[in-house]
Formats: structure tokens, sequence, C-alpha cells
């Protein structure tokens, strides 16, 4: 379905750059995604790599460490960028707000605090709750602002109001280690570990715990281009065009909140991937058709993950820096690079 | 004058002179308070400068009585000096094991007045001189309003000191010795240490030496947290060749993790697990992951719970984890005595680790 007023012409020339930045990102996920899976302690060659993944079994180390270590980490890297990604475009199309970010609304910061809880107080809650007590404290942020957005109309307003829930969930955090006790003190190596945001320990279970969550999340994300444009008229013509405003923000929120919670239960807050991959993918495209920026902003965010995880595994081997640092290493500058050549473009339309 | 006024003038001069040679020469009180006899065994003279981990040069103009011990280090020290501090978070309940103090508890109870990262705590308790560990920040840097701050050494937890090892923690106790006057004790406590670790060593395997160790922390993430090859528990089992830990450049210093496919590489022989005191949620035989599977020292069962706490904070509690790695690694046979939990290691006072017969 096309967006109202969207010529059919440029429908399709986004749809075409979308297949290219498709076809692009899935290039660069298998060249990456490759050299990924072939370097480590120790490294293996091709057809090593090709024996582990498909020749049955294997016992030496290298193809342990292929199946069992890089492998769920290079497709947990691709999993939690591509839920990011798109959570941040249904966050920033919903609220109408272009900074929009499940760090800055909280989201995020409610999610670690029950994983400091976790970390901090071993025993606390057992492992499989753990993402469903994420995403309930997710859900309870998303809850605040659904129900200010019907009062609060302006969107900056509406941004305040989430920086101050997301403070509150640092604050919360910050008073746990604070008040923590002397002899739970060796969990907060781990915890800063956490905090930085890293894929360093992933493992099947570990993907195995978020994926009933995005099985549902992804696609309902995905099929929520019509109702992510209509809001992006605004809340009147929603409304006359037979949208249920409050209804579909609540629901877009609680599918942004099932698409973050869980990722940051596993592999902590990341930064930056939910803000600037909606942005990134904009300016790629050339449209903010959402029907066309969701697909993309997740193919985005996939790639950012995966680069920064490469990057923080592999660039100073074998010392490991937490992907969660080299988000904003990776994806600052490409958005910075693309928004000054879209200002540049529209300076050049309007003179 | 006359010559009796003069002569009582002389016997009054004289009897001041010595009014005032006895009042100098009556000892201070000791740091909880007490008054006690002088050290007589102490070449420490105040006022006394000391340069600190932090590199600050303290100068003290007399013997503090009230010592605030903000790091369990400093704790751990006065106990093995025979000393009380005077205000500590360490008391009640939570003095046991290498916190049993000879002569009472502490008298002022910081976790009662506003707890130790307070400076109005320190204040109300009124203490004169505050020890830490290094490095200085920002928040210990506050303390400095109330009383001097001394910094002891924190090898393995602080790297920007010019000491690290065995070194550091003796240092710790000859600063603490200079500052309560009780250098013969310090002396005393370091040989101590030194003697308990050739006896130990005399029990040790013939191939002790090789034996590669890695201590890490209990995690339930999958990470890998290893200890600096700077601690003192490292460089004790190597320098009385009982032990060598693993060392490798893949260390994050702000974390201590290591990535994993490295510890995986570097596969030690024996690995302990520090879970803290409580280890109420600690058994190595819990943990699962794929590189933990892998580890030729879980297959071998070459793993221990360790309930001391190797990667800190002084050489009363290094004595205590080093019996424990040797208990665990060279096994009962060897004759070294079960430390049991350190919460009830019985200190001695020839420091005997061996069972005995």
């Amino acid at each position: 379905m096309t967006t109202p007023h969207l010529p059919a012409t440029e429908t399709r020339r986004g749809t075409g750059r979308l297949l290219l930045l498709g076809a692009a990102g899935l290039g660069l996920v298998l060249v990456v995604g490759c050299w990924y899976l072939l370097k480590g302690d120790p490294d293996i060659s091709l057809s090593e790599l090709g024996r582990s993944l498909f020749g049955g079994h294997t016992h030496d180390n290298g193809a342990y460490l292929v199946r069992e270590v890089r492998l769920p980490r290079l497709l947990l890297a691709l999993i939690a960028g591509a839920a990011l990604g798109l959570a941040g475009t249904v966050l920033q199309y919903t609220l109408k707000n272009p900074i929009a970010d499940p760090g800055i609304l909280g989201m995020s910061q409610a999610a670690a605090f029950v994983v400091a809880l976790s970390v901090l107080f071993p025993g606390l809650m057992p492992r499989l709750v753990l993402p469903v007590v994420c995403i309930l404290a997710g859900l309870a942020t998303s809850a605040i602002l659904v129900v200010l957005a019907k009062s609060i109309r302006d969107p900056v307003r509406l941004l305040l109001v989430g920086v101050v829930i997301a403070s509150l969930g640092a604050t919360l955090t910050s008073a746990t280690i604070v008040l923590l006790p002397i002899d739970r003190a060796v969990g907060l190596g781990q915890f800063f570990g956490f905090t930085a945001g890293t894929v360093a320990s992933a493992s099947w279970s570990r993907i195995g715990l978020i994926l009933p969550w995005l099985v549902v999340a992804v696609p309902a994300a995905l099929l929520s281009g019509r109702a992510l444009n209509l809001l992006q008229l605004g809340d009147d013509m929603a409304i006359g065009r037979g949208m249920r405003v409050t209804r579909a923000r609540a629901l877009l929120l609680t599918c942004a909140c099932l698409l973050v919670a869980p990722v940051v239960a596993v592999v902590g807050p990341i930064s930056f991937v939910a803000l600037l991959s909606p942005h990134v993918a904009k300016v790629v495209l050339r449209t903010s058709n959402a029907h066309l920026v969701l697909p993309a902003s997740a193919v985005v965010g996939a790639v950012v993950m995966l680069l920064a995880d490469t990057a923080g595994r592999l660039l100073f081997f074998p010392t490991e820096i937490p992907a969660g640092i080299w988000t904003i290493v990776v994806v600052g500058p490409l958005a910075v690079v693309l928004a000054r050549r879209s200002v540049g473009r529209t300076s050049m339309e309007a003179s | 004058m006359s010559r009796r006024a003069l002569r009582r003038m002389a016997t009054v001069a004289v009897v001041i002179l010595a009014g005032t040679m006895l009042a100098a020469c009556s000892s201070s009180d000791d740091s909880s308070g007490k008054s006690g006899g002088s050290d007589t065994s102490g070449s420490v003279s105040f006022p006394l400068t000391i340069t600190d981990a932090s590199g600050q040069k303290l100068t003290l103009d007399k013997k503090p009585t009230k010592i605030g011990c903000y790091w369990t280090g400093c704790d751990e020290i006065l106990a093995s000096l025979g000393v009380v501090p005077y205000a500590s978070p360490n008391v009640a309940d939570t003095t046991r094991g290498s916190l049993v103090y000879p002569d009472g508890e502490p008298t002022k109870d910081i976790s009662k007045l506003g707890g130790e990262d307070n400076a109005e705590s320190w204040a109300k308790a009124g203490v004169d001189l505050i020890v830490t560990r290094g490095p200085a920040s920002p928040e210990v840097k506050a303390f400095e309003q109330v009383a001097p701050v001394l910094y002891l050494y924190a090898p393995g937890l602080d790297d920007s000191a010019n000491l690290s090892g065995l070194d550091a923690y003796k240092k710790n106790v000859e600063i603490m010795g200079q500052v309560t006057g009780k250098v013969s004790e310090a002396t005393a406590a370091v040989k101590g240490f030194d003697t308990f670790m050739t006896k130990l060593a005399s029990a040790a395997p013939a191939d002790a030496a090789t034996t590669t160790v890695a201590p890490i922390f209990q995690t339930d993430d999958g990470s890998y947290q290893l200890i600096a090859p700077t601690s003192p528990f490292c460089v004790a089992l190597e320098e009385y060749k009982i032990g060598k830990c693993v060392q490798s450049s893949a260390r994050n210093a702000s974390t201590w993790v290591i990535n994993g496919e490295a510890f995986l590489a570097l596969d030690p022989n024996w690995i302990p697990y520090m879970g803290g005191e409580d280890n109420s949620q600690l058994d190595w035989k819990r943990r699962s992951d794929a590189i933990w599977n892998k580890l030729t020292a879980v297959k071998e069962k070459h793993v221990y719970n360790s309930t001391s706490r190797i990667f800190c904070c002084s050489l009363r509690t290094l004595a205590p984890a080093i019996q424990e790695y040797a208990y665990h690694v060279w096994g009962p046979t060897s004759g070294v005595a079960d430390p049991g939990k350190i919460n009830d290691y019985a200190y001695t006072d020839d420091y005997s680790p061996l069972a005995s017969n």
C-alpha cells in the first residue's frame, strides 16, 4: 500500500534502493561474517570453516569454537542490531520525534536496572524469567509515555518525560551499586561489562531466550508501516482516516518494548543503533515511507552491530572491547556524512 | 639576690624541668582511644612524613589515636598489629576471621553513623586519620575536609601505584606500623608471613612451580574475569615457586574481563573459582558455557570454589588464600591443613599452615 500523496515512481525508486541496500547489507554480512568466523584463537581456514558449519561432527577446537562461540555471537549481534534498528524506527515514528530512542525514553534503563539486580544479587531471579521481567519494566515506561501522550501533544515535552524516566532508571541502578553489600562487590566487574553493551557472552541458549519475543515483535514491527505513516500526518489526520491513535500508539510502543527489552536483557544497553539506524536508512532510501524505512533500518542496525562487534572482538584481539563502545564509532560518522549530504541536496533543491 | 633565693629558684627550675620531661615521655593513647604504655621498641617519632600509595607526602604532626578504616585492608593490617581501629564499617557480626581484633571492637560503627561513603559520618565519628586504598577518587578526597587521608597500596586493584605484589602488601604493613607506633609488630607480621610461606613451600610437590593457575570470578554470563598478574597472590606463587598465574594481554583492565577464546587457549591447570565470602550462589559445577566445558581443568575437576579473598586486601587474608590453594592443588596428603572458610580461619602466632601430626 503506498503512502498517500507519494507518486508511485518515488515508491518504486525507494523499493529499488531498499533492494540495493539489502543486497549490500547481505554482501557485507557475508564477507565480514566470514572473516569473523575465521579469525580468533586459533585462526581457521575456509575449508575448516566449511567443515565446521556443514561437515557433520568435527570435534577439534576450531570447529567447536566456530559452532559454539563465534557463530552464536555473530547471530546474536545481527539479531540484536536488527531489533534495535526496527525499534528505533517504530519509536521515532510513533512519537513523531527524530531523536526518540529506547535509551532516551527509559526503556533501556528500566531493563538495565532489572539486569543490575539480577547480576548483583545472583539467584534473585532465574535466567529464563529475566527477559520477561525486563519486558515488564520496559512496558511500564511505555505505559507512562502512552498515557502522557494523550495530554502532551508537544513531542519535545513528551521526550522530556522520557528523559526523566530514563534518569530515574539510571539513578535506581546507581543507588543499587552504591548500597551494594561489600560481599556482592565481586559482581560489579560483570555489571560494568554489561552496561557497556556486549555480545561477548553469546550462546545458543541466550539466543533462545530472546527469539520467542522477537518472532512476535519483528513481524509486528515490519507490518506496522501503514500505522506509522498515518501517525506522521498528525493525530487529527490519522483519526480522520479511521485510526484509533491512542490504541495504535500503545500497541506500537509495546512492539518497540518487545524488540528492545529482551535484547537489553541479554546484551545490555547498546547506544545509538536504535537512534541512528532510521536516519541512515532514510538518507540512503531518500524517503521516509515507513514501509521501506522499517526493513532498511533493520538491515542498517544489523550491519552496524556486526561491524561494532567485529571491531570489538578482533581489532585488538585478544583484548575484548565491548560492542557498545564501538557502535558510535561505526554509526556516528556515517550518520553525519549522510546527513550532510542530505542537507546539501536539500539546499541545492531549495535554491 | 641572696643565696637562699637563688637556691630556691634553682630547685623550682629543676622541678619544672623534671616535670616537663616526664610529661614528654608519657605514652599517648593508642588508636582506640585507650591509654596504653609507650611503644618502647618503636623508632618512630612525630611529626612523621609518609609518602603514600597516591604519591602524596602526608605529614602527621602527632600519632593518630582515632584511626578510621575506610578500606578493609586497613582493618586487616591493624588486626595483625594487635590494634583496634577507632572507627570502621566492619564491626559486630562482620568481625570474624581476618577481622578478629585482639582488644574489643571499634569504638565507632561508621555504618550506623551514616555509612562509610559519607564524609559526615567520619566527622561524627571524630577520627583524626582516615585510611583507604589508592587510587585517590573525588569521593574519598572529600574526606580530607574531615581528617587527613592516607592511601595504602592495593596491588591488583590499583595499577597506578609504583609498587605491586607482595612488596606493596608489606609496605602497607610497614606504613601502618609507623603510623600506630607498632614498628616491631609490623616487622613481626611481615616476617611471620615469610615464615608461613617458607613452611608452605616446603610441603610443595616437585612440579609445583610449573602448575598454571587462573583465579577467575564467579559470573553467570559466560565471561571470564581474571585477577591481575601483579596481584600478591600471583606474585607469591611465583616467588615461592609453588605455581604460576596465567598471563594474557587480553585482560581488559577496566572490567578484568578476558576474551573467552584467549582463556581457552591459556587452558590453565587449576582454576580457583572466586565468589567472595558468602559463596551460597557459587559452585563451579553449576557453570556451563561453551568455553567452560572445554577447559582441561574443568574436565579433570581441577577447579575449587574459593571461599577466601584471593584478590584483596592484605598479607593477613593472603595467607589463608594461599593455604587454600595449596590444600586443594596438592591434596591433603601433602600435609597442608584445610584452612576452612575465611571467616572461620584461626590465625596463630606461629603461622603454621601444615596439619598437625
